[in-house]
């Protein structure tokens, strides 16, 4: 019959090109998103690209790409995602036959960490808008969410002090072959050591100055242990600033430092542990490490007091200071800091604590205190 | 706030329903329809914008009596007023129900029109009724996908419209261009359909109905010619032959003619109509253009010919073939091909610094060159 074959024609063409559209949707379809090369700071701007290639003639009139990402990073507008176990963004996109879009979309860091992207969902609406097609793509970036720097004018005490130990630690003999500046002479000052050149210029007699002939070293261990039920996570995210600020300094300075955590990195599974180290390089490595750290209260941390014992014979035969940053008070920490201590090392305590919280500090000789408090966020 | 697009389709729909009588009874040609499609918009509006009862029944009782004037015969009349009173009830029902379509909107449930139609024709022995159930089943059946299709657009956009950077009139251009297309295509293929059934022999004439060949008792046959000369003057001459010939091909060439431009006509009416619907409609409303952030790159490759005649050249390899030019017509013979440059001007007895220079740059430089450069080549050669 006639009017059977012209609606069979009308509604198997529509039929057949839903068909052929469910086939080939998603042929010659690249989508990528990647974060920005650089690492960013916790509380800056970052900036997430996302690139949908179209290499075909067919367009696309409605695409979705979801993807999954961790808690912590203000993707933007709060509208483009769902919260659950982590965050999903959404974005949606018309893309045209042989057509590229990128979109950049720039989202506020909150929290520290490493974040990685590995799998992008693509869900196209069909030709009549009435199916929905999926396709999952893997994807491998990360971003690097560095420790926020602490303002430099609250962090002036403790770096006074760790200055004032260190200047203790310093050895008397000077370093003839290093040049750390010069200065005005002194009688004491043999004449040998006379810059003439400089003496010419500013008319009166200046000096060479060298640097010490001891290598300052300084080993910080990180406390990120909850010591009671409840999860101090601004103490110890504070700490973490802590340590990546005043590390940083002293790196800046020409400082060789060693950070050693009981806090798992997020990656290897294993404790965080950098090695003794100073410029640049240990800088990264010092922020990576720090951005890598994760807390978690499931996890069982090793206390640090027997991380410390675990070092105590390796520190006490070498010349350096000890930095300790924690919340804990217990006397046995106290006892292993000040049995260090007595073995010629310098120890400077920074306990991390809530504003409310008062204790004195560590009773310990040749143990300096230094009490940093944290505003509770909630 | 109501959809621009699948208001149109509602009104469409309405009419398409309200020629149904016309379609089966009578033709009366495109005003007849023209008019049903207005009642269906005036009535469409009546009901969506929630008018008073007694404007609707006067619109309704207006396009009776130009339903009941505007017919030819009595057929047509009938058509059209059966079309106006469906169109009135089925609105009325729809505003009733709070959908304000003819009947609530398309529903693929009228199809069933079309068999009882075509099985009409069949019964009847009306072959003309035929194609035309084929012809409402295939702009039916499309009207039916188009509607569901916007329906659900325009649900995929409410519930993704709150999203950052949502690009609804990318995504509402190229679903309508998709639209366009497969209408198309559809609408080829039923057309085909329709070729495929038996022709309408009198498309807008009345019904082809079989008449016995009668005997008149008063007609008798004579030998003699009929004489016609009392009839026509005899200054009456019949013209050329090919003059006739012409004036026939002449008269099809106009009727073409005047059917493409009104046809032309009529789409251009209707666009300006919908556009200044739509611009009058956005204004109301107040829509902005959302910001395109997105940076947007065509992948699309320029299409290289292979064959070298039509491919366009560059302009470093204009400056080599003005300059293979200018050697071959100086030099007594073909130069080798391992010579440098300069030993080929020194063998063909030419010299030109700028030439020279100009080649070299195009030859071995890499550097893109100017077309005043190609030029300057030129000049210099001829």
């Amino acid at each position: 019959m006639k009017l059977l074959f012209v609606l069979l024609l009308v509604f198997g063409a529509a039929a057949l090109a839903e068909k052929l559209y469910g086939i080939l949707w998603s042929r010659r379809l690249c989508a990528a998103v990647s974060f920005q090369p650089e690492p960013a700071v916790e509380g800056e701007t970052a900036v997430l690209l996302e690139t949908i290639e179209n290499r075909k003639r067919l367009p696309l009139a409605a695409l979705k790409v979801e993807f999954p990402v961790e808690h912590g990073l203000g993707l933007g507008e709060e509208e483009n995602a769902s919260r659950s176990d982590k965050q999903y963004k959404r974005d949606v996109f018309s893309v045209g036959g042989f057509q590229k879009i990128s979109r950049e979309i720039p989202f506020l860091c909150r929290r520290r960490g490493y974040y990685q992207i590995d799998r992008l969902d693509l869900c196209a609406e069909g030709l009549w808008m009435k199916e929905t097609y999926y396709l999952e793509k893997k994807q491998d970036t990360y971003l690097y969410v560095y420790p926020r720097k602490i303002p430099s004018g609250r962090l002036k005490l403790p770096m006074h002090e760790m200055g004032g130990l260190l200047e203790q630690q310093r050895g008397i003999v000077e370093d003839p072959l290093t040049f750390a500046g010069i200065r005005d002479y002194d009688t004491t000052d043999p004449m040998s050591r006379i810059n003439w050149k400089a003496s010419a210029r500013q008319g009166r007699l200046m000096v060479n100055q060298s640097f010490f002939s001891c290598s300052m070293k300084v080993t910080c261990f990180l406390d990120v242990e909850n010591l009671t039920i409840w999860n101090h996570r601004e103490v110890h995210e504070e700490s973490i600033r802590l340590a990546a600020s005043m590390l940083g300094e002293l790196i800046r300075q020409g400082i060789s430092v060693e950070l050693l955590s009981n806090g798992v990195d997020c990656l290897s599974g294993e404790r965080v542990r950098i090695p003794d180290g100073s410029g640049r390089g240990q800088t990264e490595k010092l922020n990576r490490s720090l951005s890598r750290l994760r807390l978690d209260e499931k996890l069982r941390l090793m206390p640090i007091r027997e991380l410390v014992e675990a070092e105590e014979k390796r520190l006490s035969v070498s010349e350096r200071l000890i930095l300790l940053i924690t919340e804990n008070r217990s006397r046995e920490l106290e006892g292993t800091i000040e049995r260090l201590a007595g073995r010629g090392t310098q120890a400077l305590w920074v306990g991390v604590a809530y504003r409310n919280e008062t204790w004195e500090g560590p009773k310990a000789k040749r143990v300096s205190y230094v009490k940093w408090e944290v505003e509770h966020e909630g | 706030m109501r959809d621009r697009a699948l208001s149109v389709y509602e009104v469409i729909n309405g009419g398409l329903l309200m020629s149904l009588p016309l379609l089966i009874l009578s033709w009366d040609g495109l005003r007849s329809l023209a008019i049903l499609f207005l009642a269906s918009f005036l009535l469409f509006e009546c009901s969506a914008r929630k008018r008073s009862l007694l404007l609707y029944l006067a619109v309704s009782a207006l396009f009776l009596a130009l339903g009941f004037l505007a017919g030819g015969n009595t057929r047509s009349r009938a058509g059209l007023m059966a079309g106006v009173l469906i169109g009135a009830f089925g609105f009325a029902i729809g505003r009733w129900k709070g959908n304000p379509g003819c009947f609530q909107g398309t529903s693929p449930l009228f199809l069933i029109v079309s068999p009882f139609w075509y099985a009409g024709g069949m019964i009847l022995k009306q072959d003309w009724m035929k194609p035309r159930a084929c012809l409402f089943a295939a702009v039916y059946a499309l009207l039916c996908l188009l509607c569901g299709n916007r329906r659900s657009v325009l649900k995929f956009l409410r519930e993704n419209g709150t999203l950052n950077r949502f690009p609804k009139r990318a995504l509402e251009r190229k679903n309508a261009r998709n639209m366009a297309v497969l209408s198309l295509v559809i609408l080829l293929g039923a057309f085909l359909g329709y070729q495929l059934s038996p022709k309408d022999p009198a498309f807008g004439k009345l019904p082809s109905v079989e008449v016995e060949p009668q005997e008149l008792e008063y007609f008798q046959e004579t030998e003699a010619p009929m004489d016609f000369e009392e009839w026509f003057p005899r200054e009456y001459q019949e013209p050329p032959e090919w003059l006739l010939t012409a004036e026939a091909y002449f008269y099809r060439f106009m009727q073409i003619l005047i059917a493409a431009a009104l046809l032309l006509g009529v789409g251009v009416g209707v666009y300006k109509v919908i556009s200044g619907y739509r611009r009058s409609f956005q204004a109301v409303a107040g829509e902005e253009e959302s910001q395109e952030e997105d940076l947007v790159e065509s992948l699309k490759q320029e299409w290289e010919p292979r064959f070298w005649l039509w491919r366009k050249q560059s302009e470093e390899e204009k400056i080599r073939r003005y300059y293979r030019k200018w050697i071959r017509r100086a030099a007594p013979k073909t130069p080798r091909s391992t010579d440098t440059p300069a030993e080929v001007e020194n063998f063909a007895g030419v010299r030109d610094e700028e030439i020279h220079r100009l080649y070299e740059k195009a030859r071995y430089s890499g550097k893109t060159c100017t077309r005043e450069e190609s030029g300057e080549v030129k000049r210099r050669i001829t």
